[in-house]
């Protein structure tokens, strides 16, 4: 790192020493569109040489030129550009003239941007503009469903939580799976605290030849999120406001008190069954009902702990934004915060954020830039977890006659949420900084330097305190805890930059590149018990009279990369792409520390070939075809190093433990390489009818090798389990993306879009071991099955509920009792054992997202409607004690129909005392598939004339409604989120744009 | 020429990249295990931490509930709830079967142990046992390995024998996995502990709990009575006896129902737990074990609330039945008074109001003997394990008292059990009366047979998970175990009826048959 500093040091200073060289012929003149408006900010340069300026406010530029004959180049945004000898020193009159959008439009790739049309690659662009349109909490939240081929879940849906996302499907077993993000040019550990509102557009790369520039970390692909920058020209000022309030939503009943107390005492006589008795006798009451259940029951006093310990619960966002410019220095400032209550008390979180963007002109050779950011969060936690609160049962005793806050509400060890949320608390403070310097140097010619710097560094602070009544730490005195967090990354990229003409139609553009990436997370806990009182907190943790071990840990990784790119674009019709990378990293082993990823793309733009040229039907149409290699090092450093685990042993009542050292359970592996992704993709872009028709189609195949997998291994050597690399999986699927303008009036837009997602996960080889018969072996430890996805459930088949004796004689479960679950006898051999078991997807079978937006004059209606269709997910609602499912009568839970002598049924097994009835864990397993309206927004434009005499530019208003109806079988409070954890909530929100 | 110039630079700066040290990886805040094998100070720690893993039996699940299996389903218990009481206690055969967690649990427990152990011996070997330093710590370690194998042997029977230390080299070599014959156990077992014996000092000087070659011999002696090696477990108990500082202490010491440490002279090996950094899993969160809990009733469903005067924090999982306490024959017989409580107050009068009218501050609980509230509320627990000392509130059922392993009690069984066997009644005898007289008896005098044996191993050692051991091992477990697990009237007897005579030995787990290979490593005989 100490080389890497001093480069770019090294770098900076010779910036500071440069200046532009001597001219020659001074040429003036003035630009501006058909219209004859002036173009303010359009650039000038000499070609194939270095000169070059920006247009000013009148459109006027003047700039030295090295002789007579010399060619300018003029470009503007949105313009074509356009080429001119100079003559002599006579000012010019330029008129640029409109392009047509196929021509223009950008996006972000790798190391820079290109225009549309010669991508080669698979590559799906976002624009603020589409953004905006609806509220999102983060990036990953708002592009879901917007883009085809990513799949967005809720990591967690509490305040502050974050959202996982996947491109493409899953394609290590063991590694990391999440794609890697870059922010205005820089890998960022993740996009979850950017503000939304600064963001200029989000770019996801797909396939290889598009992410194989960032081979090292590209394999699960590469999301770019670009910020919005100044532009030369007026003072813009943006205010967006939104406000929303959260409902918790499920599909599903509790029972009632009633129905929760037959649940429970039909348990209890379960437990009386004996050989003579099958059927069992109902227990008296008062045995039934121990103690705060008894009283709550004689009193006839129930609780919704739902609505006693959930409630609805705002949430707001205010962003000011400022951006401003000369031909010289551009500025984009933002401010912008951010708060959301939780629905479960003392949970919440509120986050502040501010972010410079500045570019400036040192001269025309020279321009640097700087992104400055700085983000601060405050998050709450709620004591113990959602589940406990609303699985409590409804004769329960949460306060005494006095309305005080009773400690215990049912049995012994019913604890009163209420109770234990007014003694414990649990806040994060976070801070995050980032600092980016990038500069440009145009060395000679076309060729160029450019450097890119960035240091981002985040530290955090929680602090958690349960006081000495608080039921889990009343045996301690009470106990708190004190966690730093410390997350540092450094990078630096040098790159050199070319391009040039070859004959009249080609042009080739080249690349180097070199970077150095360190990254180092540290941790620290300062735990304590036995606090003298509860005055301050864990603030006073020096005055604890029991201070636990101190905890520390430090993880550091390295990267090394070098890149080379080759472009070449023959005559705007065929392009091709060529990338080499090579990354070292510094988790793997000693001799495989590099890897080394090429890829390659063409794309031939049919609709630039005469016989299409002139069809009325085809307005653009593009093939492209990539291949290459991309690589995965999301594995923890040191895991090839053998390190071993610290524990303290006390002997006797010594004052001090002597500390002992071993390995863990996990076995190292010092010959750790990269797993490679090879990736094959074919897309097809078109418009027709004059684009009232557009989209993109895309074909994947992706097989994954070396495959970072942590294995088990056999537990008698020792070791559990060990990270190696092993065998191949593979994804192919179909991406759509179409948008359809039915209808395209001056007053009245109908725009349909509809993008669908297909991915099929499918295991090629795991480490090449055969049976007898040369059939590869399945891992059935793992759940890995050749052939199948990676992804999947192997569990017995459930097949109703045993209703009687008779019927259970003589059948494949001769051991079962009435009421038990029924499983079906798969192979047919008259018993039930591990060979019954089947195989159940947990993959979706495909993703679709609909969309309906409709604009009226000011008025504008967008429904869209996201769907995932099959997959199967355990629903630990359905079976866990914990989670209510069990049929105990412990807890209450899902209401379900479950068997009782006298009423039978067929979908649940009888009630058990303790424990669940054999095989109950099989009705776990639901079709997670939904059909979710996600979003259903009402807008209002104002229109312009009403705004002329005040400041104001742009005025919108909107109301929303977010997740509002979901159907699905999946019965939770929703099927993205993980069953048990704490619940997404449905919106209705309401918020203002306003431009100056 | 300038731009030339910066230009080479900026290129040679590119190309030469970052120093080879820049991807060099070296673990800031861990040690490696090259820092552990190396020197006799590295084995040291590793054998310290042998010790942890010994007492993480009590926290491989979250409420030492591995520990009741091994408790459960024996002659002198009766099980009432909790998981594993069908498999466990009720030998039901559709949960007793290949599936049985607590098999993969426990195995993967004791071969974990063994794994480590193979490497501190080999390493230690390599270093030298000459140094008195690494002797010690092979020592150890070969008493853990053996320790663990003898485990794994009582309830599987079925089990390989590895010896030696897993390598990221040597972790794909091809092995064949098939069981290995009692004598390839036995002769490891003999080994590993005649080495411990000769190796570890004879007293664990200012680090009790620490191993002692009394400890090794005290297994030694079991083992030997596995082998019918009557002779050598004379031996081994008789040096015990004679030569060590252990003796029995008061019987009311025994288990400290005041106090939370158990490293008395009449101790030999046991668990250290302790409320502080180093006496419990978890760094920053000590992880208590829960033995208290299981042996208490759940009592205060009776009287309201939960005090130490009742017994402490009670799930009421596992009881002495009724055979039991017909084992304490004799009036004098202080044993089942001091270990067991058979009554429970009304004691806390803001609880008054779940009392039965008419209930006052000081009366006994009454419940009418049976299946329902009586099983659950008022049945005689074990007090062996109560804590009132390292657990902060009665509402806590976090314990971090010490366990005991082995005890001299056990080894004057030991003894009287092989003399009688080779036939020297007088000093079976006077081992017999050395717990019986203890428990304030008078002596006693008749002639001491494997039944008066028996009787007195369960009035003695019941619940220390000494039981089904002490059955298999004099091959009573499967008369025992018909005639008396369980109690019929608390309709908790199923025990009774659905024990087969294959479980004797437990199942072995599936994902070790599927690891193994079913073909060179069968299921133990009757499971599925």
């Amino acid at each position: 790192m100490k080389r890497l500093r001093f480069v770019l040091w090294t770098i900076f200073a010779t910036f500071w020493s440069m200046h532009a060289v001597a001219q020659s012929l001074e040429v003036t003149g003035k630009v501006t569109d058909a219209t004859g408006t002036p173009l303010q900010g359009a650039t000038v340069r000499v070609k194939g040489g270095s000169a070059a300026t920006t247009t000013s406010e009148t459109g006027n530029f003047t700039l030295s030129v090295p002789q007579a004959g010399a060619t300018l180049q003029i470009s503007y945004v949105g313009m074509q550009e356009l080429e001119l000898r100079v003559q002599d020193a006579t000012p010019l009159s330029i008129t640029l003239q409109m392009a047509g959008s196929e021509m223009t439009d950008v996006v972000v790739v790798g190391y820079g941007t290109q225009r549309k049309r010669a991508v080669t690659g698979a590559i799906s662009s976002i624009k603020a503009e589409d953004i905006n349109q609806i509220p999102a909490t983060s990036v990953n939240e708002m592009l879901r469903g917007q883009a085809a081929g990513v799949q967005v879940r809720v990591g967690s849906a509490r305040p502050g939580g974050s959202s996982s996302i996947q491109i493409r499907g899953r394609r290590s077993l063991s590694a990391g799976n999440d794609p890697l993000f870059i922010l205005d040019g820089v890998p960022v550990e993740n996009i979850d605290d950017i503000n939304i509102a600064d963001v200029e557009s989000v770019e996801v790369l797909k396939d290889a030849n598009a992410t194989a520039i960032y081979g090292a970390r590209a394999a699960n692909g590469v999301i770019i999120v670009t910020t919005k920058r100044g532009k030369a020209g007026k003072l813009q000022v943006d205010v967006s406001t939104y406000m929303a309030v959260q409902q918790v939503t499920r599909n599903f009943d509790f029972y009632n008190p009633e129905e929760w107390a037959q649940l429970r005492r039909e348990a209890f006589r379960q437990g009386t069954i004996t050989a003579t008795d099958p059927v069992g006798v109902f227990l008296p009451d008062d045995v039934v009902f121990p103690l705060a259940l008894g009283d709550a029951l004689r009193a006839n006093q129930s609780v919704n702990w739902e609505d006693l310990m959930l409630r609805d619960a705002l949430l707001q966002k205010h962003d000011v934004s400022v951006r401003m410019g000369t031909d010289k220095t551009r500025f984009a400032g933002s401010i912008g915060t951010f708060n959301q209550q939780g629905m479960a008390r003392n949970s919440g979180f509120e986050r502040h954020n501010l972010r410079l963007n500045i570019d400036q002109k040192l001269s025309n050779k020279i321009s640097l830039g700087a992104n400055v950011s700085y983000q601060e969060s405050n998050r709450a936690q709620e004591d113990g977890s959602f589940t406990q609160y609303i699985t409590l049962p409804p004769y329960t005793t949460p306060f005494d006659d006095q309305g005080n806050i009773n400690m215990i509400v049912g049995t012994a060890t019913q604890f009163n949420p209420l109770w234990n949320e007014r003694e414990a608390y649990n806040r994060t403070r976070f801070r995050s900084s980032m600092f980016n310097l990038f500069g440009e140097w145009r060395i000679w010619g076309n060729l160029r330097y450019k450097v890119n710097a960035s240091m981002n560094a985040q530290n955090s602070t929680q602090k958690q305190f349960r006081s000495s009544i608080h039921t889990s730490a009343m045996g301690f005195g009470g106990d708190g805890s004190i966690i730093q967090r410390e997350y540092k990354d450094y990078l630096i990229e040098n790159m050199l930059m070319y391009d040039h003409t070859i004959g009249k139609a080609g042009k080739m553009d080249y690349l180097l590149m070199h970077s150095g990436n360190e990254i180092t997370n540290s941790f620290s806990q300062l735990s304590a018990q036995g606090f003298p009182n509860d005055i301050l907190g864990v603030d006073g943790i020096r005055a604890a009279t029991n201070i636990l071990q101190p905890n520390y840990t430090v993880s550091e990784r390295r990267l090394e990369s070098y890149m080379a790119r080759i472009r070449y674009n023959h005559n705007e019709k065929y392009f091709f792409n060529f990338t080499m990378r090579a990354d070292g990293s510094s988790v793997f082993g000693a001799n495989n520390k590099w890897g080394y990823f090429p890829s390659a793309g063409a794309s031939w733009l049919l609709s630039e070939e005469a016989f299409i040229k002139k069809s009325n039907t085809i307005s653009n149409l593009k093939l492209r075809a990539s291949y290459g290699a991309v690589g995965n090092q999301a594995i923890s450093p040191y895991q090839t190093l053998g390190v071993v685990n610290s524990s303290l042993f006390l002997f006797g009542t010594n004052p001090q433990p002597v500390t002992g050292y071993l390995p863990g359970s996990e076995l190292y592996n010092p010959n750790l390489k990269w797993e490679t992704s090879l990736s094959t993709n074919i897309g097809l872009d078109f418009g027709l009818w004059k684009d009232r028709v557009t989209g993109s189609v895309e074909y994947y195949d992706t097989r994954t090798r070396d495959l970072l997998i942590r294995r088990q291994i056999n537990p008698i050597l020792g070791y559990t389990n060990m990270l190696v690399n092993l065998g191949e999986v593979q994804n192919t699927g179909i991406e759509a993306t179409l948008h359809f303008e039915p209808i395209k009036r001056k007053d009245f837009f109908w725009g349909v879009d509809f993008i669908y997602t297909r991915n099929r996960n499918k295991i090629l080889k795991i480490d090449g071991r055969v049976d007898e018969n040369g059939k590869p072996v399945d891992d059935l430890v793992n759940n890995w099955f050749i052939g199948r996805s990676a992804n999947v459930y192997f569990t017995w088949q459930p097949d109703g509920i045993w209703q009687s004796k008779d019927q259970i004689t003589g059948s494949h479960m001769p051991g079962a009792q009435p009421g038990d679950v029924n499983i079906r006898d798969i192979n047919g051999d008259g018993q039930i054992n591990g060979d019954d078991r089947v195989i159940l997807d947990r993959d979706p079978r495909f993703i679709y997202t609909l969309r309906n937006t409709f604009k009226y004059k000011g008025f504008d209606l967008m429904a869209e409607i996201y769907s995932v269709v099959g997959g199967v997910l355990y629903n630990p609602y359905l079976i866990e004690f914990n989670q209510g499912g069990s049929l105990n009568g412990a807890l209450n839970g899902v209401k379900v129909d479950y068997w009782t002598p006298e009423r039978g049924g067929n979908s649940f097994p009888r009630p058990y005392q303790v424990g669940n009835a054999p095989f109950m864990s099989s009705l776990a397993y639901q079709n997670a598939g939904f059909f979710r309206l996600r979003n259903l927004t009402l807008g209002y434009t104002f229109p312009k004339a009403m705004l002329e005499k005040t400041r104001v530019k742009n005025l919108r208003a909107y109301v929303n409604l977010y997740n509002w109806i979901t159907i699905t079988d999946f019965l939770s409070y929703s099927p993205e989120v993980n069953p048990g954890a704490y619940p997404e909530p449905r919106m209705i929100q309401g918020g203002i744009n306003v431009s100056f | 020429m300038k731009n030339k110039i910066i230009l080479s630079v900026v290129l040679a700066a590119m190309l030469m990249g970052c120093s080879k040290e820049f991807l060099r990886e070296q673990a800031v805040t861990d040690l490696t295990v090259d820092k552990l094998w190396n020197t006799p100070e590295g084995l040291a720690t590793a054998v310290v931490a042998l010790y942890a893993e010994d007492r993480r039996l009590l926290r491989v699940d979250g409420e030492s509930d591995m520990w009741l299996q091994m408790e459960r389903g024996t002659d002198i218990t009766v099980s009432r709830t909790g998981s594993g009481n069908a498999a466990m206690a009720q030998y039901n055969n559709t949960d007793r079967q290949a599936n049985l967690s607590w098999s993969n649990t426990i195995w993967r427990f004791h071969y974990n142990i063994i794994g480590k152990a193979n490497e501190v011996v080999f390493y230690g070997e390599r270093l030298g046992v000459s140094n008195p330093a690494v002797a010690r710590s092979v020592a150890e370690a070969r008493f853990f390995r053996a320790q663990s194998y003898f485990w794994l042997y009582r309830l599987f029977e079925r089990i390989f024998v590895n010896t030696i230390p897993t390598t990221p080299d040597n972790v794909n070599d091809e092995r064949v996995f098939r069981p290995s014959t009692k004598d390839e156990v036995f002769r490891l077992l003999k080994e590993d502990l005649d080495f411990a014996i000769a190796n570890l000092p004879p007293s664990a000087g200012s680090q009790p709990g620490r191993l002692t070659t009394w400890a090794a011999r005290h297994v030694r002696a079991d083992v030997a009575l596995w082998d019918e090696d009557w002779n050598t477990a004379i031996t081994h108990c008789e040096a015990i006896v004679t030569q060590s500082p252990h003796r029995l202490i008061a019987l009311a010491d025994v288990f400290a129902p005041n106090g939370a440490d158990l490293n008395h002279a009449e101790a030999i090996y046991t668990w250290q737990w302790a409320n502080r950094p180093g006496g419990a899993p978890g760094a920053v969160s000590l992880q208590g074990h829960r033995l208290m809990a299981h042996y208490i009733p759940s009592y205060h469903n009776a009287t309201g609330t939960r005090t130490f005067l009742n017994g402490g924090y009670g799930w009421g999982r596992v009881f002495p039945n009724t055979y039991m306490f017909s084992l304490y024959n004799t009036p004098t017989d202080q044993r089942r008074s001091l270990w067991y409580k058979e009554h429970f107050i009304y004691d806390d009068p803001a609880f008054q109001n779940r009392w039965p009218a008419g209930t006052r501050v000081g009366d006994t609980v009454k419940l009418a003997r049976g299946p329902g509230a009586f099983f659950e509320r008022a049945h005689p627990g074990c007090l062996k394990f109560f804590d009132r000392v390292s657990v902060g509130d009665p509402f806590s059922a976090v314990s971090f008292k010490d366990v005991m392993i082995y005890r001299l009690a056990e080894t004057h069984l030991f003894a009287a059990e092989a003399y009688m066997r080779a036939g020297n009644q007088p000093k079976a005898l006077e081992h017999y009366n050395k717990t019986w007289t203890r428990a304030g008896n008078p002596p006693f005098t008749g002639t001491v047979t494997l039944e008066l044996i028996m009787d007195e191993q369960a009035r003695e050692m019941a619940f220390e998970l000494k039981r089904w051991n002490f059955l298999k091992r004099i091959g009573k477990l499967a008369e025992q175990v018909r005639a008396y697990t369980g109690d019929t009237d608390l309709n908790a007897a199923l025990g009774r009826t659905q024990f087969r005579d294959f479980h004797v030995r437990w199942p072995i787990h599936q994902t070790v048959l599927d690891q193994l290979g079913r073909d060179n490593f069968p299921q133990n005989p009757g499971y599925n």
